[in-house]
């Protein structure tokens, strides 16, 4: 008996071991799969009048402004995330979903099938994706320590066009707002604010003051110049193209994500899938039964 | 994430230039005198641009950029470039009211605004030059006078 204390000592030390090592990858999976779930994007595409979310696994869409989801299959997030998703103002029907490991995938019938679009990039960690408001296939993508490029093509080539602002971004958009020397603006939503730049990539510049980390921002169609970003501080709006900001009502407390849709209706959810809208640009808010 | 895209964003076009066509020296030389008569004063005698260019001054507008290759007017079309010099340009978030470009339309004829864009691109390097001509093909010179 002596003789065998130690080994079964050993023994239970070790069964202890890997319950310990099992139950903190169980653990670690449920935070993983509870991370995932979490929601990261909207979009809305007005061709199709059809409002869009994301979790890192998966894209739903909904034609009744919010109310019902549909799980969209997507053959491509195998080994990937989503991180992003942009529906087209120019063509009908086309949506880009992209993300770390995933890349960028297209479809040009809402979403009912999906072409891969990442040949040409130099990696999948693609962070960003950002539709042209008025050219149907122009397409930005930005990748994860490389920069920003732009495909004219619907992503079947791209090309470098620039490093990005100084501190990385999380979120890009295109905007058709007046006073470009190209044919637009791309406004980023950075760890230190909203920054802006000519679609030319002629020179990055903070958009205003707003000194607090953004996750995400829109623009309202109607009138480019008005802007509204999800912040670390609350929701913001500018009238002037992000030159000055006004805090907004927030109808939740951590806004991740915000986006214009049918006929002005402002929408804004937090990471747990609350949906607000709002039809008077955000001064008051009503929750979207889901 | 945050440690991505943190280098300058200046000159960022990677992918392997084509070949730029040559530039016309007659119309180079032309340029340069041109350059140096209406754009030196602005743009700097070496066209690298005013002071802390990137920074809005006192009056809250941006100061006139490079034309060499730290700047960025080799990101516009021939078409752009033409228009810019003819009509000027106001940026948008200036504190004043006058074009941050003057317009020189009034100033110049069709061919020395060609001829002083011509003179530019000897400035920008043959990755740049490669990039503004691919953007001038479907953008070229107008062929109207201004």
């Amino acid at each position: 008996m002596t003789r065998l204390g130690p080994f079964t000592h050993a023994l239970g030390l070790a069964a202890l071991s890997i319950a310990i090592l099992f139950g903190a990858g169980a653990v670690r999976a449920a935070e993983t799969n509870q991370q995932d779930e979490r929601l990261i994007a909207l979009a809305y595409d007005p061709g199709t009048q059809t409002l869009l979310k994301a979790d890192a696994n998966a894209l739903y869409r909904s034609s009744d402004g919010g109310q019902s989801w549909h799980r969209t299959a997507m053959p491509y997030p195998e080994d990937g995330k989503i991180s992003a998703v942009a529906a087209s103002s120019a063509a009908r029907g086309v949506i880009y979903v992209a993300g770390p490991g995933l890349g960028v995938v297209r479809s040009d019938d809402g979403g009912k099938t999906w072409v891969e679009r990442t040949e040409g990039l130099p990696g999948r960690d693609v962070i960003a994706v950002a539709a042209h408001t008025t050219q149907p296939d122009t397409v930005y993508a930005v990748v994860k320590e490389q920069g920003i490029y732009r495909s004219q093509d619907a992503g079947k080539s791209w090309r470098m066009m620039d490093r990005g602002p100084r501190d990385g971004l999380v979120q890009l958009i295109h905007s058709d707002m007046a006073g470009s020397m190209q044919t637009g603006w791309l406004f980023a939503a950075t760890p230190s604010g909203i920054r802006r730049i000519m679609d030319c990539f002629c020179l990055w510049q903070d958009a205003g003051g707003l000194a607090s980390e953004a996750r995400s921002l829109t623009y309202d169609p109607r009138q480019p110049e008005h802007i509204y970003a999800a912040t670390e501080k609350g929701l913001f709006r500018s009238t002037d193209g992000g030159e000055n900001w006004t805090e907004m009502t927030s109808p939740v407390s951590k806004a991740v994500a915000l986006v214009f849709g049918h006929s002005g209706t402002l929408y804004v959810i937090n990471a747990d899938g609350r949906l607000f809208r709002s039809a008077d640009q955000g001064v008051t808010w009503a929750a979207v039964d889901a | 994430m945050g440690a991505m895209l943190t280098a300058a964003s200046c000159v960022a076009i990677a992918r392997a230039a084509e070949e730029a066509p040559s530039l016309d020296s007659e119309s180079v030389k032309s340029g340069r005198a041109i350059y140096g008569q209406y754009c030196a004063s602005c743009h700097g005698a070496n066209a690298q641009g005013a002071p802390d260019w990137t920074r809005r001054d006192e009056h809250g507008e941006l100061p006139a950029p490079p034309h060499n290759a730290e700047g960025h007017t080799w990101r516009h079309s021939d078409a752009m470039l033409y228009e810019m010099v003819v009509k000027g340009w106001r940026d948008p978030f200036n504190k004043t009211k006058r074009l941050t470009m003057p317009a020189f339309g009034d100033a110049l004829s069709a061919e020395q605004i060609r001829a002083v864009i011509t003179y530019l691109k000897t400035l920008w390097t043959p990755e740049q030059r490669g990039y503004q001509s691919e953007e001038s093909r479907n953008q070229p010179f107008p062929h109207q006078t201004p």
